[in-house]
C-alpha cells in the first residue's frame, strides 16, 4: 500500500495504530456473551421459549387448539394471540426504535406501530405470531408447537410491488391504509402533503435539462437479498419476581430494553433492571422495532415461575433484508462536469412491516443527499413510493438506504461521463459537496485524489477495450463516491451523552462509558481518548479497565452503538469527565496543602504550585490522604450543534470477468474515508476492510430465493445463503483521511457504517469497464453476467 | 462407549461421563462442551456446520463440534480455546494485530476462538503455510465484521515466528 495515513493532530493514543483493548480476551475466548452466561449449568430452573413461525405468507388464524401442547410432559406455560392479556397491548413497531417512549418529534426515524406481540396474522413466512410456549428443553418447545392445531385463512402471496398493486392483493396493514398496499406518505417527513408522490422538488428539473449537453438513464435495483448475517443471534433470558422483571439480553441497548418494557407492560421503569452482556456483531439488526420475545418471556416467566429463555435459531434470524429499492435516474450534465438536473423516481418493496424504507427514500434524500452529497446540483427531482408485500421485512442493514441510493446513483455518472466523454472524477469533483463546505469541497477531491493514485485510476480503459487475459477474461476498474455517515445529525438527535472516570487510590482507572462493544470498537476508542485525557496523571491505556457490563440499576444510561456514532461522541464527553477528575484532585490538594486552588495545577501526576513548582504533592498522596476515597470525574455532555458539513468516502475496485463462465471476481479494492479525526487507527482500517466486504458480499453472492407460489425464503441458513469467506476476498487499501473537521474537540464523523456503501457501484462499474455491461439487479451472479453478455453480443451483431 | 459412559480428555484433564447423569447421548459434543461443561469459548452459532464458530481441536485436528456427538469423540483428547495458554504464539498474533493497512484480527470476537483454533490445526500439520494455504485452511469459518485481512497477515506472521522456533530447536 502506497498510501501512509498521517494524523492532522499528533496524540499520544487517539489515532494511533495500536490492539484493540479487549483483543487477547477476544483471542482466548474468554468474552462473555448473552449465551454464555444463560446456560442450563448456570441457571438450572432456566425454561426455553419457542414462539411459532408463520407457515404461511398471508396467513389469518380462526382458530387454534393449544390443549394437547398444553398438557405434554416439560410444557411449562402457554402465551396466546388471543389472550386477553396480549389483546390488550398496543402495537408495536418495526421501524427503528431509539428509545420505545421517545417523544414523537424527537425520533431518530419516524415509527409506525404496524406490528403486534402476538398476531393472529402474518405476513411473511416465518413472522414469529400466534402463540408461544415454555418447557424445559427447546426440543420440547419445539414439538409443542407442532402439536397446536390451528385451522387458518389462507390468502396468496405476492412479493414483488406490482403484484401489491393488483386489486386481488390482500391490504396488508389496513391500518396505514384501508384501500391499498402503498404506504402513505408523512407530511412531517416528506416536507408537506406531496402531490403524485412527488417528495422532493428543488429548482426546475426540466431547464436543467435544457441546459445540459446529455442527458441518460438508468433504471436499478438494489436490495431485498441481503441480511444482516451476523453470528450472535438475538436472545434474552427474562425473569419475573413479584412486581419486578429481571432481564439478561445480548440487545445493545438496555436502556431502550427497559424502556419498551415499561410501555407494554406497564410496569415502573425501576422495577425493570435489564442487563446486557457483550454481544456479537448486529449490522443493524438491534434496530429492527420492538422484538416481541422480550414481553413474551417476561410473561411465560411469571405464568411458570421461572427463568424463560428466548434465542433466535438461524432461521429465525433471517428476520430482515436490506429493503429493495428500485431508482430510475435521469440525470444530466455538461462537459466540464456540471451536474445540471437529477431526477429520481423510487420504488421501495418493503416487504412485511415497515422499516426505514419511506425514510431510505425520502427522508435520506432531504437529511443526506441534497445538503450533505449534491448540494451543487441546482435541479433535483424525488418520487417515492413505498408498497408492503409478504417478503420479508426490509430494514436497518449497515449502509442503510445509502447503497440503495449509490448502486444507480454511482452508475450513473459514470454513464453521463461516458457520454460526455470525460472522467467521472471531474463531475464529482464539481458537482457534488455539501451545504456548509465552499466549493470545490475540499474532503471531495481529497478522497478522490488518494484513492485513484492508490489504484492507478489512469490504467483504465476505454469501455470493453482492454487485453484479454487467459482467452477469455477481462478487467476493468469502476469507482464511486458518498459522504460520510452525520456527524451532525447525531450530535443533534441523541439526548445528552453520561460518562464517569473513577481515579482509584493506585492511578489505575475505571471508565465507565456505557455502550455495547459489538466489535466497533467504541470501547477502545473511549480508553484511548480517556488516556490522553488523563495525560497529566500519566495514565496509559494499559491502567484503563472499561466497564463491559450493561446494568440499568447500577450504571449510567447507556448510548446505543449505532450510526457508528459511539466512538466520537463518547470521546467528546470524556473530555469533560478528565477535566473533573483534574478539578477534584486540585480540590482536594488544595486543602492539604492550604493553598488556592486557582494557585495549583497537575502535571505528571503531581499537583503544585504554579508559581513555585518545587511545592507539590503527589497525586497518590492526595488519595492516602483522604482515606483511599476514589476520585470520579463524570460528565453528562449536550450535543455540539454547530453546523460542520461533512466528509466524504470514495470506493474504487478492479474486477476480473471470466466471459467463458460468467464468474466476477474482484481483484482490487480501494476505500478511502474522510472522518475528521481517526479515533483508532487499527480499529478503523478494519472496519474499512470489513465493510467492502460486506457490499462486496451482497454484490456478488448473497442471496435469498423465495418460492412465489407460497411466499417461502428458501435458504436461510449459513450453507445455502453465501457470504464472502477468506478464500473469497480480495486485498483492500483502506485509505483514513483528515481534510474536513467537524465541531467539538475530535470534530469526528461516522466511518463503519459507511464503509459498504461504495462498493456495489465501483464493482458494477468496474464490470462495465471490464465488458461494457449493467446488470440492473444485485448479485452479480454467473448467469446474469452471461445473460448480459449474451443480449450485448446480439446488439453489436444486430448493427 | 463403555458401560453407559465416554472418557474425554479435554485441554489435558480426565472427564468421564455418564450418560443419564452428566449428558444424553442425542447431544452433540458442543452441547456437552458449553452447556453440561461450561466451556463456553466454544461458540455456537448456526448450529448446523456452516460456520465454523464452534471449532474444536480432536487429537490435534479441527472439527465442527456442533456436526457430532459427544459419544463420537469418546476416547479422544479435546482442546477448545480455553485449553490455549494466553502465551500462546497465536493468540498474540490475533491479539496483537494492528500494523497499518491490515486493521485488526478481530471485531466483535465471537468467531475469533474457531479461528485460533483452526490456525492451531493448520499449523501443526503445515508449518510453513502458502497464503492460498492460509486461504484455504480458514475458509469453513465466517467473520461477518470481516477482518479477514488482519487473520490472514496473523497467521503468516504467526507461522513466521513458529518456524523461527522449529529452526533454532
Amino acid at each position: 500500500m502506497k498510501y501512509k495515513y498521517i494524523p492532522r493532530v499528533k496524540r499520544k493514543y487517539v489515532g494511533s495504530y495500536l490492539p484493540k483493548i479487549d483483543a487477547k480476551e477476544k483471542a482466548m475466548g474468554r468474552t462473555k456473551f448473552f449465551d454464555d452466561i444463560t446456560i442450563k449449568s448456570k441457571v438450572p430452573r432456566m425454561l426455553y421459549c419457542a414462539i411459532m413461525n408463520a407457515p404461511y405468507a398471508n396467513g389469518k388464524i380462526l382458530s387454534m387448539d393449544t390443549s394437547k401442547a398444553e398438557t405434554m410432559e416439560g410444557v411449562r406455560a402457554v402465551v396466546r394471540y388471543d389472550d386477553p392479556e396480549i389483546m390488550a397491548m398496543p402495537p408495536t413497531t418495526n421501524s427503528w426504535t431509539d428509545t420505545a417512549i421517545t417523544p414523537y418529534h424527537r425520533e431518530t426515524v419516524p415509527k409506525w406501530f404496524d406490528r403486534r406481540v402476538l398476531d393472529d396474522t402474518s405476513r411473511f413466512v416465518g413472522d414469529l405470531m400466534g402463540v408461544a410456549i415454555a418447557a424445559d428443553t427447546r426440543e420440547i418447545a419445539d414439538e409443542a408447537l407442532k402439536s397446536i392445531d390451528i385451522k387458518w385463512e389462507v390468502a396468496p402471496p405476492f412479493l414483488e410491488v406490482e403484484d401489491a398493486q393488483r386489486p386481488e392483493a390482500k391490504i396488508l396493514h389496513p391500518e396505514a391504509d384501508p384501500t391499498s398496499n402503498q404506504l402513505p406518505h408523512r407530511n412531517d417527513l416528506d416536507g408537506g402533503v406531496s402531490v403524485n408522490n412527488i417528495v422532493v422538488d428543488k429548482g426546475d428539473i426540466a431547464k436543467g435539462i435544457k441546459e445540459a449537453d446529455a442527458v441518460i438513464e438508468v433504471d436499478e435495483t438494489f436490495g431485498g437479498n441481503s441480511t444482516q448475517g451476523t453470528l450472535d443471534f438475538r436472545g434474552c433470558m427474562s425473569e419475573w419476581v413479584d412486581d419486578k422483571i429481571e432481564v439478561w439480553t445480548n440487545h445493545y441497548y438496555s436502556d431502550q430494553v427497559r424502556m419498551h418494557i415499561h410501555d407494554m407492560l406497564g410496569l415502573p421503569l425501576a422495577k425493570i433492571r435489564v442487563h446486557n452482556t457483550n454481544c456479537g456483531a448486529h449490522m443493524g439488526k438491534w434496530n429492527m422495532g420492538e422484538q416481541n420475545f422480550f414481553i413474551l418471556t417476561a410473561i411465560l416467566s411469571r405464568e411458570s415461575g421461572c427463568p424463560v429463555k428466548y434465542k433466535m435459531n438461524v432461521h429465525e434470524e433471517f428476520a430482515e433484508t436490506r429493503t429493495k429499492i428500485n431508482f430510475k435516474i435521469k440525470v444530466a450534465g455538461k462537459r466540464d462536469g456540471t451536474v445540471t438536473a437529477l431526477d429520481f423516481d423510487g420504488i421501495a418493496n418493503n416487504g412485511a412491516y415497515q422499516g426505514v424504507t419511506g425514510y431510505a427514500l425520502t427522508g435520506f434524500m432531504n437529511a443526506e443527499g441534497i445538503p450533505r452529497l449534491f448540494y451543487p446540483i441546482e435541479n433535483v427531482r424525488m418520487r417515492s413510493r413505498v408498497y408492503f408485500t409478504n417478503r420479508i421485512p426490509g430494514g436497518v442493514f449497515r449502509s442503510v438506504g445509502n447503497v440503495q441510493q449509490n448502486f444507480p446513483l454511482g452508475q450513473a455518472i459514470d454513464e453521463l461521463a461516458e457520454t460526455l466523454g470525460i472522467d467521472p472524477i471531474i463531475i464529482y469533483k464539481k458537482s457534488f459537496g455539501n451545504s456548509f463546505d465552499p466549493q470545490p469541497n475540499a474532503s471531495v477531491a481529497s478522497v478522490l485524489d488518494s484513492a485513484s493514485a492508490e489504484i492507478g485510476w489512469e490504467r483504465r480503459h476505454k469501455t470493453d477495450a482492454g487485453p484479454i487475459i487467459d482467452g477469455y477474461k477481462k478487467r476493468g476498474i469502476g469507482m464511486t463516491l458518498h459522504n460520510q455517515w452525520h456527524a451532525e445529525w447525531q450530535e443533534n438527535e441523541r439526548g445528552r451523552i453520561e460518562t464517569s472516570i473513577r481515579v482509584n487510590p493506585d492511578l489505575s482507572v475505571i471508565l465507565n462509558a456505557p455502550t455495547k462493544e459489538t466489535g466497533a470498537g467504541g470501547n477502545s476508542a473511549a480508553v484511548m481518548a480517556c488516556a490522553d485525557n488523563l495525560c497529566f496523571l500519566n495514565i496509559t491505556p494499559d491502567d484503563i479497565k472499561w466497564v463491559s457490563d450493561g446494568d440499568t440499576e447500577m450504571g449510567l444510561r447507556d448510548c446505543p452503538p449505532t450510526d457508528s456514532v459511539v466512538s466520537f461522541i463518547m470521546s467528546e464527553c470524556i473530555v469533560g469527565a478528565a477535566l473533573d477528575v483534574k478539578r477534584q484532585f486540585i480540590e482536594r490538594a488544595s486543602g492539604m496543602m492550604n493553598i488556592k486552588e486557582e494557585l495549583l495545577d497537575i502535571k505528571d501526576s503531581k499537583i503544585f504550585k504554579k508559581t513555585e513548582p518545587y511545592i507539590c504533592m503527589d497525586a497518590k498522596d492526595v488519595m492516602m490522604e483522604d482515606d483511599c476515597v476514589p476520585i470520579t470525574g463524570r460528565n453528562i455532555r449536550n450535543n455540539n450543534k454547530t453546523v460542520t458539513g461533512i466528509g466524504y468516502g470514495a470506493w474504487f475496485a478492479e474486477v476480473e470477468v471470466d466471459t467463458e463462465t460468467g464468474k466476477v471476481s474482484v481483484v482490487d479494492l480501494v476505500i478511502a474515508n474522510d472522518v475528521g479525526q481517526v479515533m483508532h487507527a487499527s480499529g478503523a482500517e478494519s472496519q474499512q476492510i470489513g465493510g467492502v466486504f460486506i457490499g462486496t458480499g451482497e454484490t456478488l453472492t448473497e442471496e435469498i430465493f423465495y418460492d412465489k407460489r407460497t411466499g417461502t425464503p428458501l435458504n436461510v441458513n449459513y450453507i445455502d445463503y453465501k457470504m464472502l469467506t477468506m478464500a473469497d476476498v480480495p486485498h483492500v487499501s483502506p485509505i483514513l483521511k483528515e481534510t474536513w473537521k467537524g465541531a467539538s474537540e475530535y470534530g469526528a464523523c461516522g466511518l463503519a457504517e459507511s464503509t459498504p456503501t461504495g462498493a456495489s457501484a465501483a464493482i458494477a462499474n468496474a464490470v462495465y469497464n471490464a465488458v461494457g455491461i449493467r446488470v440492473p439487479t444485485v448479485p452479480f451472479s454467473p448467469k446474469k453476467i452471461l445473460e448480459g453478455l449474451a443480449e450485448k453480443a446480439m446488439k453489436e451483431d444486430a448493427k | 462407549m463403555d458401560q453407559g459412559q465416554i472418557k474425554l480428555i479435554i485441554n489435558g484433564r480426565n472427564y468421564k461421563l455418564k450418560v443419564g447423569r452428566d449428558f444424553e447421548v442425542t447431544e452433540s459434543l458442543s452441547t456437552v462442551l458449553r452447556e453440561r461443561l461450561g466451556f463456553t469459548g466454544v461458540r455456537v452459532s448456526c448450529n448446523q456446520g456452516g460456520c465454523g464458530a464452534c471449532t474444536v481441536l480432536m487429537n490435534g485436528k479441527s472439527v465442527l463440534s456442533c456436526m457430532m456427538l459427544a459419544v463420537e469423540a469418546d476416547g479422544s483428547e479435546i482442546t477448545t480455546i480455553e485449553g490455549i495458554p494466553a502465551d500462546d504464539p497465536i493468540i498474540a498474533a490475533f491479539a496483537e494485530e494492528s500494523d497499518p493497512g491490515y486493521g485488526t484480527a478481530m471485531q466483535c470476537g465471537f468467531c475469533t476462538p474457531g479461528f485460533v483454533l483452526e490456525t492451531k490445526s493448520l499449523l501443526s500439520e503445515n508449518p510453513h503455510p502458502t497464503d492460498i494455504e492460509i486461504k484455504d485452511a480458514l475458509s469453513g469459518h465466517i467473520c461477518r465484521c470481516g477482518v479477514y485481512q488482519g487473520v490472514e497477515h496473523a497467521v503468516r506472521k504467526v507461522s513466521n515466528i513458529v518456524n523461527r522456533e522449529d529452526q533454532k530447536k
